[in-house]
């Protein structure tokens, strides 16, 4: 129990300096670092430096070409401090001085849904419900990230409702299968509904004052559309890593990846499905 | 100094006049059935087709539409065009033409009263193929298909079908388009000469069209010649909302306004026009520069000519008409009737042709300035040009062809028994004779005249005085070293020698006899009389200028032709030939005899292929001489100005003729659209045959810059089966003014044909006795125009004093809708209602495909306020699809025609073609629809078409008055049909793979940014 006491607290010690934590980060991303490569990551000098590393202790450990590794110690440390980074991920601005896109992306929103799921759950029925009929109506939905011209009328509310689902269940798995993040299914999914709202807002625009064929290059396409297109997509993926970010407590980074892993699939998914390769 | 200052410094308006009068003929070389054109090598192995015209004409419109829009209007006439095409292809080797057209006029009743162009929304492609043979139709169909899907995606199908004649089919095709799809086309179309070194037309409708604007149709046609060699003709219409400026009620029309910038024409373009129209009356408050039309501020068009015949007029143009709506109505302006007479008795007796114009000013306000032009025809200037010389007898000097006189020279030598030789000079067959003296001119009457010892001249009847006189003077030459001996010895060596002395020398003694008896004189003399005769690098032309022509005021003026070889002119005839006596020595053969002048005209017409027809011009196009007689314009006291035509009239020197003389006459002055315009035509043959097939078209038409009829409207026809010579006709009719707002003239084109079933006059020239064969005076198609009659059309009070067009016309608004039920059936409803301001024929049409057609039950009502009647819909064969034919009504304003069709056990995808509306007026309906190339020059079209017309009637028929027809389609539908259960279809719109690739590399690099900038940011301080 002592040494056991006596651990803990040599962990929080050498876990008690902002530079032994980035420290600690580094080695665990990097695996194997030599010193000059820390050295010219930090930049510090070589006496602090060897000061730091000391003080990690048994955090850390060298290899037979002297290179530094995390020891077991070390890796179940990197990992409180990596959860702590994704736990406080939710306050964090990532933007820095733009960091007025966590408004844009919703992050207020985001965190009422995830403060009380329930509570938010009529609200983002009824918008999923308002986004369906609309694509009743023109005929249009978005196939994931890309909108579209669906005959019969009937299948394109069917289209969103599977376009939504697909995108939910993509992002609980890949936020799952890589980051182990399993709770709060229904507030992810409610974030997803709101995630497609720019979506459905292009599609029903563009059903509107233009024609919905797409044209055999994208260089035909009036370019204006074309980069409209894009940047909803962006506002999209900016929402989906918002919502992530608040709803799985994840880094930016990480949220990043999940969200860009999950667009790809979608991407292929639109491909195959408007093309009709998948019947 | 400028181009264009210089043209407006050293220009006199009569030559500028003259410049566009005088190219009429000129201006056929720019047609493009005149045009060189050549398929580029390389096509063989390309999938498309190059084709480059040298000749270039190229013109913008600008028009103004309801309120402040504008319609643009671009053509372009030869130059380089792409097809996707590959006309080597055996699929196409026989296609004649291709229209490739990409229209969206959903939206026209913002800016006009009907679609501009005649074709659907979407892609439409029109083929003219040289055959009936379905399997071929098939094959071109199925590989035209495949070249638009390979290109823009697109399936084509077929909307209309219909035969051309006996051995030619054209198929209509189309499919829907989307916007960036058409400018893909659009760029197809014009992108291959679009570029900065051939000015800026094209490239202001590029930038126009990529706007997104309201209306726009563009295309091409492919049109093959004869010869295998294709032309074409690139079209583009475009509207504009806001393309008018207007501040309070004065309207601006500025180039630069619309167009964005100023026109620069292209450099390698023969002829480049920018014209402007107003299709309402219009007070001009202010207008730069001055147009090149005539009576622009009448006609509501302003015509400018920024090059022609390669030469620029304006570096950078741009153009300012400033106007207020208005109605002209009380309006009082000159109107001048002129008629152009001859006398066929002061011609055929005198020799001279003369041309009398009385001028007259029928109207209510004083003519200033009244300019006659006569453009001198081809033949007419020919022999201005090179002159005719004629010896003409001294007036007293006669042929008497009974005298003859046999002329030998005699040799002979006493002491050798048996030489007598007799040398054959000259055989004289008539000689002159001085009526007067009642004797021979310069004759001698001895007939042995002996010379020495040796010679002597024998005469059968006596000898020339001159004759005698050059043979005595080189015998006695010849004597000086004469030896008798010598010249026994070699007798036929001295013998040719003295032929060879003689012959040359009785040559040169006619030249003192031509001396003595002829005169020559200048036949086809010209004498200008009042007239001026100018003679330019564009052509040569008479014209006389009035200064003021007061009301009810006449004035008469002339030029003549003098010197016409007449039947009363005699010419004596005299011509060498060498003949041969005995095949053994040559002599001169010298007749000499009388021959009718006329006669003498035609073998010099015949020889240099004149047809005699010094007021007409010859059309090869249609075989036809046409004769628009001669051009005037004048001016009201105001300085507005207004123009007119002479009657034409037919004559053709050297031949019996009918020759058709004519007026056309109204009292109207100032009428309202649908008003009753009454007319008296007055035909007389003034000529010495009967005129046949006699077909009068009454037309309504402007003149534009060149002079040209255009914008012709056919108003009625009268067939006549014959107007016997010195017998006329006269009809008093009545229409109602329907076309041409504003200054709106009339004429009456008169087509007949003359010397019918007579053949090719076969002639001697007199000067060889070879026979001549003169062409033209056998039958020949002539077209004459009547005087042309002037009044002002107004619009209708309801559209008074209103920017829009001024014709009450019909307006189709058409509404569809279709339902699917469970049954697979497929329910459309159409519906047309006339939205317009006059009622209008309707027939409705609609081709399928045989096997959708089997599947269809269609019925059709005419619903107005009161009841609903079903209609008769009917249906036939046509190649291989059916023609249904869903309604023939007439359809008032407000009144609505419901067609309801019902295609039963449709599986799949079903694409109905649009129905085909083909709608009538009695008031013009406009528009700028794409035509083919050679349809600029109507008036010879027109030409051709009535010729093709042979009557065999003997009474006169009077058509009813012409209305107008235009086309409107509903757009095509194509329908997936859900299929019960299981074999439900769902289409989506297709996505090519760049974009899922592009979307996924710029979520990426957005994603890798923001994670870096975070991570330096917020994580890691």
């Amino acid at each position: 129990m002592n040494s056991k006491k006596q651990l803990s607290s040599n962990i929080w010690k050498a876990l008690s300096n902002q530079i032994r934590r980035d420290l600690l980060v580094f080695i665990g991303e990097k695996r194997v670092v030599s010193f000059t490569d820390i050295q010219s990551r930090f930049g510090t000098k070589v006496g602090t430096l060897y000061h730091h590393l000391d003080t990690l202790g048994e955090l850390i450990t060298q290899n037979a070409t002297k290179k530094y590794l995390l020891s077991e110690k070390g890796r179940r440390a990197y990992v409180l401090i990596e959860d702590e980074l994704d736990v406080s991920a939710p306050e964090i601005q990532a933007y820095g001085k733009l960091s007025f896109l966590h408004t844009l992306f919703l992050r207020s929103v985001f965190q009422l849904i995830y403060a009380d799921s329930v509570r938010s759950l009529g609200f983002t029925l009824l918008l999923f419900v308002g986004l369906t009929v609309s694509t009743f109506f023109m005929s249009t939905s978005p196939v994931f990230l890309f909108p579209s011209l669906i005959s019969p009328a009937y299948f394109a509310p069917i289209f969103f409702i599977v376009s939504t689902l697909v995108t939910y269940i993509l992002c609980e798995l890949f936020s799952s299968f890589l980051f182990k993040r399993k709770k709060e299914k229904l507030a992810l999914f409610q974030s997803i509904v709101i995630v497609q709202i720019p979506l459905v807002l292009f599609s029903l625009l563009e059903s509107l004052v233009v024609d919905f064929d797409y044209p055999v290059s994208p260089l035909d396409l009036e370019i204006w559309l074309f980069v409209i297109l894009i940047f909803t997509q962006i506002i999209t993926l900016g929402l989906l890593i918002e919502a992530i970010i608040v709803i799985k407590e994840l880094r930016i980074e990480k949220a990043g990846i999940v969200a860009l892993v999950t667009s790809y699939t979608l991407n292929g998914l639109a491909f195959l499905i408007m093309n009709g390769l998948v019947w | 100094m400028s181009a264009e200052i210089y043209w407006k410094i050293n220009t006199p308006s009569i030559v500028k006049c003259v410049f566009v009068l005088t190219v009429l003929l000129s201006v056929l070389f720019f047609t493009p059935s005149v045009k060189a054109s050549e398929v580029e090598t390389g096509s063989i192995t390309s999938s498309t087709s190059s084709f480059f015209n040298n000749l270039y004409y190229e013109s913008i419109e600008i028009i103004a539409g309801k309120e402040e829009s504008a319609l643009l209007n671009l053509e372009l006439n030869g130059m380089r065009n792409e097809t996707h095409f590959d006309f080597l292809s055996p699929a196409l080797l026989r296609v004649s033409r291709i229209d490739f057209i990409v229209t969206e006029q959903t939206n026209f009743s913002k800016i006009w009263t009907n679609p501009l162009w005649q074709f659907p929304n979407g892609l439409s492609v029109k083929i003219v193929i040289q055959t009936t043979n379905l399997q071929i139709i098939q094959n071109m169909y199925q590989h035209v298909q495949q070249v638009f899907y390979d290109h823009y995606g697109v399936m084509l199908e077929i909307y209309n079908i219909q035969r051309i004649g006996i051995y030619s089919v054209q198929l209509s095709l189309m499919a829907a388009l989307s916007y960036s799809k058409a400018l893909v086309a659009f760029v197809d179309v014009f992108a291959p000469d679009n570029d900065s070194s051939n000015g800026n037309f094209e490239d202001i409708f590029f930038e126009r069209i990529k706007a997104n604007p309201i209306i726009y149709a563009f295309g091409y046609t492919l049109k093959k010649s004869d010869d295998g060699q294709f032309f074409t003709v690139r079209k583009a219409m475009l509207g504009l909302e806001k393309g008018i400026s207007k501040n309070n009620q004065l309207r601006s029309m500025n180039v630069s306004n619309v167009l964005g910038e100023k026109l620069i024409s292209n450099p390698r373009s023969i002829s480049s026009k920018v014209s402007f129209k107003l299709p309402f009356p219009a007070n001009i408050t202010h207008l730069s520069p001055s147009p090149d039309n005539f009576a622009p501020e009448i006609t509501g068009v302003f015509e400018w000519s920024l090059r022609f015949l390669l030469i620029p007029r304006f570096q950078a143009f741009d153009a300012l008409v400033e106007y207020y709506p208005a109605t002209f109505l009380d309006m009082e302006y000159p109107r001048v009737v002129t008629t152009s007479s001859y006398s066929d008795d002061n011609l055929n007796q005198n020799g001279v042709l003369d041309m009398v114009y009385s001028v007259r000013n029928v109207g209510s306000s004083p003519a200033i300035n009244t300019t006659i032009v006569f453009p001198i025809p081809e033949d007419f200037k020919e022999i201005l040009l090179h002159g005719a010389n004629a010896p003409v007898l001294k007036e007293d000097i006669r042929i008497d062809e009974t005298v003859s006189s046999f002329i030998q020279i005699s040799v002979y030598y006493d002491n050798i028994v048996d030489v007598n030789v007799t040398i054959p000079v000259l055989d004289i067959q008539g000689w002159y004779e001085n009526i007067t003296e009642g004797m021979l001119v310069r004759w001698m009457d001895n007939t042995t005249i002996v010379l020495n010892e040796y010679l002597e001249i024998l005469s059968s009847n006596g000898i020339p005085l001159d004759v005698y006189n050059v043979i005595i003077q080189k015998l006695d030459e010849y004597m000086k070293d004469f030896d008798i001996e010598d010249f026994y010895t070699n007798l036929t060596g001295k013998i040719q020698e003295v032929y060879q002395l003689l012959l040359p020398a009785i040559n040169n003694a006619y030249d003192t006899l031509y001396e003595n008896l002829y005169d020559e004189i200048i036949l086809f003399q010209l004498n200008q009389n009042d007239f001026t005769y100018v003679s330019t690098i564009f052509g040569s032309y008479l014209y006389c200028n009035i200064p003021v022509l007061d009301v009810n005021e006449s004035v008469e003026i002339s030029w003549n032709l003098a010197n016409v070889p007449t039947t009363n002119d005699r010419f004596g005839i005299f011509r060498f030939e060498v003949q041969s006596y005995d095949e053994v020595f040559d002599y001169i053969l010298f007749q000499s005899y009388e021959y009718d002048y006329k006669n003498l005209m035609i073998a010099m017409f015949a020889q240099n292929n004149i047809s005699g027809r010094f007021l007409s011009d010859y059309y090869a196009a249609s075989d036809t001489f046409v004769s628009l007689g001669s051009r005037f314009k004048y001016q009201d006291v105001i300085g507005r100005e207004y123009y007119g035509l002479t009657n034409g009239l037919n004559l053709q020197i050297g031949d019996e003729e009918a020759v058709l003389r004519s007026t056309l006459l109204s009292n109207e002055s100032i009428y309202v659209v649908g008003d009753k315009v009454s007319f008296l035509l007055d035909i007389q043959n003034v000529g010495t045959l009967t005129a046949y097939d006699v077909r009068v078209d009454i037309v309504n038409l402007k003149l534009n810059y060149l002079w040209l009829p255009t914008e012709i409207v056919l108003i009625k026809s009268f067939s006549i089966s014959h107007i016997d010579s010195n017998t006329g006709f006269v009809k008093e009719f009545s229409i109602n003014a329907n076309s041409n707002i504003g200054l709106n003239t009339y004429v009456a084109l008169i087509s007949f044909i003359s010397d019918k079933s007579e053949d090719s006059l076969e002639i001697p020239n007199p000067w060889s006795n070879e026979p001549l064969i003169w062409t033209f005076s056998g039958e020949t198609k002539n077209v004459v125009s009547s005087t042309m009659v002037t009044g002002i059309l107004v619009p209708p009070l309801l559209l008074q004093n209103q920017t829009r067009p001024s014709f009450p016309v019909p307006e189709l608004s058409l509404d569809f809708d279709y339902q699917i039920t469970e049954d697979n059936q497929v329910t459309v409803i159409y519906e047309i209602t006339n939205t317009g301001l006059s009622s209008s024929n309707l027939t409705i049409s609609q081709v399928l495909d045989n096997s959708l057609a089997d599947s269809l039950s269609v019925t059709s009502h005419y619903i107005t306020e009161e009841n609903e009647i079903l209609l008769t819909t009917t249906s036939s064969a046509t190649l291989s699809c059916t023609k249904v034919n869903l309604a023939n009504v007439t359809l008032n304003p407000g009144e609505m025609v419901r067609i309801q069709e019902v295609f039963s056990n449709i599986e799949g995808e079903i694409v109905i073609p649009p129905i085909i509306i083909i709608y009538s007026s009695l008031y013009e309906i406009q528009g700028t629809t794409f035509q083919t190339a050679n349809t600029n020059f109507e008036i010879t079209n027109m030409v051709s078409e009535v010729h093709q017309i042979k009557m065999d009637v003997p009474e006169v028929i009077e058509g009813e008055q012409f209305s107008f027809e235009w086309s409107a389609f509903s757009p095509v539908i194509k329908i997936k049909i859900p299929l019960i259960s299981t074999d439900i279809e769902i289409t989506f719109s297709s996505l090519p793979y760049l974009y899922p690739l592009i979307s996924a590399a710029a979520l990426t690099i957005i994603v890798l940014v923001i994670a870096l900038f975070s991570r330096k940011s917020a994580y890691y301080k």
